[in-house]
């Protein structure tokens, strides 16, 4: 570049095109609803409707029987031209010695190639000894013979199903006739054999695309259990929950939710233990959502749950195969969304989220005595900073003289009051919480701990905050790491900003109240028409827990009550007929 | 799950928080008044006879399953004394929240908030207990099965830790102001149970219909043991003649709490305690209300109404002036209200109604009781 | 057109919404009034308030304020001063404390005051007015310790806490706590103090305190010799500033019990006195006792004392005079050991615990005859025994029984076994 470029770029007007790009609302949608809208109609579209009507092409049933048309129907529904892992095959089949046009129709990534290969294409397109073989065509069914007339009943040859039973040598291969099952199996991996002739097509299952290996959990970790998590696969996530289960009981029915994704859904519940109702009522809700997609079992869960303003969670998200089947078998329901690998679990109770996976795994004194740690740590980071704030404003008697002088002694320095500490405080604590989940691996680990001890004890040398403050608000995190779901310590989170707020105000009164409507509104949800703090309340006898706790292995007799399952009992009154024998 | 209905554990719960509200608050200042160091012996008494009156109620009861005291009423005199009658206990369980609140309160004020404004105050109690009564009984039993063990547990650890303070010898002359003062005129002391007139209006709404012996037996026996233990407090570890002349003796007892050296001040516990379990009385007592008002209003649900019903009870609780104005309130106009109308005319129209039945009885014994 | 509306309505819905809120959260708070909440740090505690007889005013009060200790990282603080000492003249209480708000820059706050100090000559005017005050102040807790200072409580307070570096308020529960292990020492509370004051059966009492310096030592008061013509002053004859402890500065010494009667402060009890006076009211933890020695009369014998069994009391009324009988069982250890004589004998054993039960018994007598003749006051509470003789409260009332406690007789039965001494039996 020289001098004068130089001056003149600084110097002189420039007409700099800037690139401009903005979206605006096109008229096109308008139209989509349909040709022509009445005016009541048209004040209505902004209603949302799950169908995906597009103006150009007019919408088949069924198949045609000529292959052409098929071809070309196909290409056009799904862009062939611009899209461009879509696959066509045209090849010609030889069946009863007879050649057929034919095509295969799929898409690349999704299917294994060697599978069409080897189990499709080789069989029908190579002439091999099956797809020569032509013997008469007719089948002879049965013959009777009446003075001296024979009557015979034929069954007429049809070549579909001579091709369906005799020449693929597929373990899934289905028969279709709509389109739109047709696209619902493209769409998932398999691929459409369409013939000649023949209205129907071969839908046939040669799935391959990629996807994560089994793994080990990676929020919810034991030491004595398995170390298998769910993936992302349906199909690899229900083979898991059927190994552990092993009972021709379990159910796994298939729900497609989201009017565009179509996202499978499998409902698994055991047969003859899962209460009637809850599964009804869970496949109601699932049926019944009108959305166009959902992409996660977090979005599903917030569209089927019970009260949807709640910040309380209110069913069970877990990525461990061993507690879903285990729930599965005290009569819960599970729910397996694809492409996630969390499953959501019907009912989900308040006790559940306290209760750890490792439970089951330890002795019941150890189990009761970590659960009664968790709940005592809700308890610290929910009201811990609140009770503080109270007591430190005005119930200042509460504290010991000693301590009091100390505490005061370290703020005569900090300039701020004590709400503007902990808020402060608690702020920081939450970015820096939200920062180490989105910081690169490898600065994870430390940025948390320097993050929290250099900035505390930073702050405490620059005196923007006391000494026993950065305890608390420590301790509070430390009790809410304890909570073992993900959704319980969100919640915990949040609620501890309004009790601070309360204790700043209206000191233990307002903690007092606060505490009382939550109770209050606690006390009155319900999980798929279970109380949300059974089993505490209501208290009916005759269950796994004595309250909330668990009771020894040997005496666990019966499922829980508030799940009205069809078979309560789950343990023989004697369990242990190695050192109580039966007397004969 | 029935939010509408209540299970034994909470009504059993639900009845115990009205009375041991009662503990914390005037009732018993004025037993110490007039019983003097006789206090003990008289609310032993006071409490036999208390026992006594529930196992009358519930015969009574018995011969009237899933009914309660208003179709009594009705039955014993007719229609429009039924209605008298409610209208009655409404204004009866109005007054009460009132002053129980406005006294409450007034007490926080002096020791804790001093910078809180009393209508302030007073408007979360009753917003708090109207948020419960949202959704019907049931929320209320539920919430109040939590906070009844607790208050228990705060009167409990209260006799526990002041026992050291304990001078046995204190409850003597054993005969207090004299026999008269002790056994008939102090009998006029039951009035410390008389929020147990919840009971009457609890057969329907309970969950399984026979429990109610169950309930009434229990919760009688569970709260004439926390009077006799927070009685036993007030006159054994101090001087009655200045409990009673305390704002709330109960307070008095819990200051003089010490746990060592290094815990001071564990008052601030048992206020908590006390300020849940007064929200939950609050919203006991509306619930029973919203019952009246939606029986003789013939509501399908009159849950509705509670905001309503909180704001009522706010305008009550400003009446009194000053404090010497709500004493007059608690000590005359609340007891006498009470012996006259929750023990003399109910008891009334519940023999009427149990002999007119037993009549009726052995004239028809064909005829199955509705 | 329609448009319009719908965006009107919706802005007119918002407009709406924001106003509502600005005015309930407004008024939500200023109702509640936190403009004016105060945080822990603008507040200045006062541990100690010491009550005298003013020479301007009609009271004298000296409060002893806390100063916090500053955060640990700016290096020890063993010798800063954590307390300073007001001292205001003023008619009142409360109008004191009102001066003195004027004075700090702080409100003050009594609600971590362990201590509350009379002196001798303004308790025995009457006590009552500013213990009434006292107790009714919802910042002042009934737990807090009450003393009677022999002399000034400015001084007494200016002294307290000097023995070991330390905050002055955690000597003050330290003291409290010296009841344990020390026989010479009685506790006394606000609450307890109050409530003796109105029940008709006893009297009050608090601990006696007093300033120990050369001054006091040497002029020692009123001392009731002991009967022992051995040892005419024993070490446990003295009072509060008499123990003979030679320091080179004044400090503040917790010794005996003073004495009430009604509200007005009417005399002393040394050691053995406030000793006996645990015993009959079943206080007595664990406690020291020296005796002469029997079997010596040179020398002394130190027990270490306790009570074996409750103290037994039983109240009789002869003719309208209460007769009084009261049983000690003690079970003793030996602690000094003599080189003379073979503590490992019965007989040696018996003759000590013979000579020791004889002993207490008389210091017991003494204290009982003291209490009932000299002061007229019921401190042990052998009220509340007479009360279980009468059935109603206007009958005990009539009786009156301070006016009868005066002409009481008393039995006096102390048994002491001696079990062992600790590690040595002779020498």
């Amino acid at each position: 570049m020289d001098i004068r470029e130089f001056l003149r770029r600084t110097f002189l007007y420039q007409d700099i095109k800037e690139y401009d790009f903005t979206l605006e609302p096109s008229e096109k949608e308008t139209v989509e609803n349909g040709p022509s809208l009445t005016e009541e109609e048209r004040e209505q579209k902004g209603e949302y409707t799950s169908d995906t009507k597009v103006l150009e092409y007019t919408e088949e049933k069924n198949i045609f029987p000529s292959i052409d048309v098929n071809l070309e129907y196909l290409k056009s529904r799904y862009n062939s031209m611009i899209n461009s892992d879509i696959i066509i095959r045209n090849f010609t089949l030889t069946a009863r010695n007879k050649q057929f046009k034919a095509f295969l129709f799929y898409i690349d990534g999704m299917v294994d190639t060697k599978l069409i290969n080897d189990f499709v294409l080789n069989p029908l397109m190579l002439r091999n000894q099956s797809n020569t073989y032509h013997d008469s065509e007719n089948q002879i069914i049965s013959e009777a013979v009446t003075n001296n007339i024979t009557v015979r009943k034929i069954k007429k040859f049809d070549m579909s199903d001579y091709i369906y039973n005799c020449l693929i040598p597929q373990n899934s291969v289905n028969r279709e006739k709509e389109f739109s099952k047709i696209f619902d199996s493209i769409n998932s991996g398999n691929c459409a054999l369409f013939i000649d002739t023949l209205d129907v097509c071969f839908d046939i299952d040669v799935k391959g695309f990629k996807q994560r290996g089994i793994d080990t959990p990676k929020n919810e970790i034991v030491v004595r259990g398995s170390q298998e998590a769910f993936t992302e696969s349906i199909r690899t996530n229900t083979s898991l929950l059927r190994r552990i289960i092993n009972n021709e009981n379990l159910m796994i029915e298939n729900i497609a939710v989201g009017s565009v994704s179509k996202t499978k859904c499998a409902v698994c519940y055991m047969k003859n233990i899962a209460n009637n109702d809850l599964v009804a009522e869970v496949r109601y809700r699932l049926n019944n959502i009108k959305v166009d997609y959902i992409l996660s079992s977090g979005q599903l869960e917030q569209l089927i749950e019970d009260h949807a303003k709640s910040i309380l969670p209110q069913l069970i998200a877990t990525e461990r195969p061993d507690r879903a089947a285990d729930l599965i078998l005290e009569g819960r329901v599970v729910i397996i969304t694809n492409g996630v690998p969390y499953v959501l679990i019907a009912p989900g109770l308040f006790f559940d989220y306290l209760a750890s996976p490792e439970d089951l795994n330890l002795k019941y004194q150890f189990s009761n005595f970590f659960k009664f740690l968790r709940f005592i740590g809700l308890l610290v980071s929910v009201l811990l900073p609140g009770l503080y704030m109270a007591i430190a404003t005005i119930h200042v008697e509460f504290i010991p003289t000693e301590l009091l002088l100390v505490i005061i002694g370290s703020r005569e320095s900090v300039p701020f009051p004590i709400f503007f500490e902990i808020l402060i405080m608690e702020i920081s604590l939450e970015l820096i919480r939200e920062a180490g989940v989105r910081v690169p691996t490898p600065l994870g680990q430390t940025i948390g701990i320097v993050g929290a001890l250099v900035l505390g004890q930073a702050a405490v040398d620059a005196s923007i905050v006391s000494p026993i403050l950065i305890i608390i608000v420590a301790f509070t995190g430390i009790a809410s790491f304890t909570i073992p779901d993900f959704s319980l310590g969100l919640y915990s989170r949040l609620t501890r900003f309004f009790y601070i707020i309360l204790g700043y105000f209206l000191g233990l009164v307002g903690i007092g109240v606060g505490i009382f409507i939550n109770a209050v509104v606690i006390c009155s949800m319900k999980s798929f028409g279970v109380s949300y703090l059974a089993p505490l309340l209501p208290n009916t006898g005759n269950q796994s827990h004595f309250g909330i706790f668990l009771i020894p292995a040997w005496k666990r007799e019966s499922r829980d009550a508030f799940l009205a399952t069809k078979k309560e009992k789950k343990e023989k009154h004697i369990s242990m007929e190695w050192k109580f024998p039966k007397k004969a | 799950m029935n939010l509408s209905k209540l299970r034994t554990f909470e009504a059993i719960a639900v009845c115990c928080i009205i009375v041991l509200n009662k503990i914390i608050l005037n009732p018993t200042k004025n037993i110490i008044y007039e019983t003097g160091s006789s206090s003990v012996l008289n609310i032993i008494y006071v409490c036999l006879l208390a026992i006594l009156l529930s196992v009358g109620i519930w015969k009574v009861f018995s011969k009237f399953p899933n009914s309660d005291v208003l179709d009594i009423a009705e039955f014993s005199f007719g229609k429009t004394f039924k209605w008298f009658f409610a209208v009655a206990f409404l204004i009866y369980f109005l007054f009460v929240c009132s002053i129980s609140v406005r006294s409450f309160v007034e007490n926080i004020k002096i020791f804790y908030q001093k910078e809180l404004d009393l209508r302030f105050l007073l408007i979360i109690f009753l917003l708090a207990a109207a948020i419960a009564n949202r959704k019907g009984v049931g929320l209320v039993g539920r919430v109040a099965s939590f906070i009844t063990p607790l208050t228990i547990l705060g009167i409990f650890l209260t006799f526990i830790s002041v026992t050291g303070l304990f001078n046995w010898y204190r409850i003597f002359p054993i005969l207090g102001y004299g026999i008269n003062e002790t056994f008939f005129t102090g009998a006029s002391n039951l009035y410390a149970f008389s929020s147990l007139s919840v009971l009457l209006f609890l057969p329907p709404l309970l969950e399984k219909k026979a429990d109610l012996k169950k309930v009434t037996m229990i919760t009688t026996i569970i709260t004439s043991l926390m009077l006799i233990f927070s009685i036993t407090c007030m006159v054994l570890a101090l001087s009655f003649s200045f409990t009673s002349s305390a704002l709330s003796p109960m307070y008095l007892v819990i200051r003089s709490i010490e746990w060592g050296s290094f815990f001071e001040s564990p008052e601030a516990i048992f206020t908590f305690i006390f300020i849940l379990s007064m929200i939950s009385f609050l919203s006991v007592f509306m619930m029973v209300s919203l019952y009246i008002i939606s029986k003789i209003g013939k509501l399908k649900n009159g849950t509705t109404l509670s905001l309503s019903l909180a704001e009522i009870v706010l305008g009550a609780s400003l009446i009194a002036k000053d404090i010497p104005s709500l004493n007059f309130l608690e000590s005359v106009i609340y007891k006498y209200f009470s012996l006259i109308f929750v023990f003399g005319i109910t008891s009334l129209v519940l023999l009427v109604g149990y002999f007119k039945k037993k009549k009726k009885g052995a004239n028809h014994p064909d005829e199955t009781m509705e | 057109m329609k448009q319009w509306n719908k965006l009107s309505q919706i802005i007119f819905r918002i407009f709406t919404f924001l106003v509502l809120l600005c005015l309930s959260a407004f008024s939500c708070l200023s109702l509640c009034g936190f403009t004016s909440l105060k945080s822990i740090d603008q507040y200045s505690y006062v541990i100690a308030v010491g009550f005298d007889k003013g020479t301007s005013a009609p009271l004298k009060l000296t409060f002893q304020v806390a100063i916090p200790s500053p955060s640990s990282s700016s290096g020890d603080s063993s010798n800063s001063q954590d307390s300073t000492i007001n001292t205001v003249e003023c008619s009142s209480i409360d109008s004191g404390i009102n001066i003195l708000n004027d004075y700090l820059s702080k409100e003050v706050s009594l609600t971590h005051c362990k201590v509350l100090i009379f002196s001798e000559e303004l308790a025995s005017e009457g006590i009552s007015p500013y213990i009434n005050t006292l107790f009714n102040d919802v910042e002042i807790r009934p737990t807090c310790s009450i003393f009677i200072s022999r002399s000034d409580s400015t001084s007494f307070l200016k002294t307290s806490g000097t023995h070991f570096q330390g905050i002055t308020s955690k000597s003050y529960e330290s003291t409290t706590n010296s009841i344990r292990y020390n026989g010479y020492i009685g506790s006394s509370k606000l609450g307890t103090f109050f409530s003796n004051l109105q029940d008709t059966f006893s009297c009050g009492y608090t601990t006696l305190v007093s300033v120990n310096n050369q001054n006091t030592i040497d002029q020692k008061s009123n001392v009731v010799p002991s009967m022992n013509s051995v040892g005419a002053n024993l070490d446990s004859n003295y009072i509060a500033g008499e123990s003979p402890i030679n320091r080179n500065q004044d400090s503040a010494e917790h010794l005996g019990l003073a004495v009430f009667r009604g509200d007005k402060f009417v005399g002393e009890l040394n050691g053995i006195e406030t000793f006996s006076h645990l015993l009959v009211t079943n206080q007595l933890n664990e406690a020291l006792v020296t005796i002469p020695n029997p079997l010596n009369e040179t020398t002394f014998v130190d027990l270490s004392v306790e009570l074996k069994k409750s103290t037994k009391t039983k109240v009789k009324l002869v003719n309208g005079t209460p007769f009084i009988q009261v049983t000690v069982s003690l079970d003793s250890k030996l602690l000094s050991i003599d080189s003379n004589t073979d503590y490992s004998n019965e007989e040696n054993i018996g003759k000590i615990e013979d000579y020791a039960s004889t002993y207490l018994k008389q210091n017991i007598l003494e204290y009982l005859y003291k209490t009932s003749k000299v002061y007229k006051s019921d401190i042990a509470s052998f009220g509340s025994k007479a009360s279980a003789h009468f059935l109603t409260w206007q009958d005990w009332e009539e009786y009156n029984w301070l006016s009868h406690y005066q002409d009481s007789f008393f039995e006096v039965n102390v048994d002491m076994q001696i079990h062992s001494s600790s590690f040595l039996q002779r020498v």
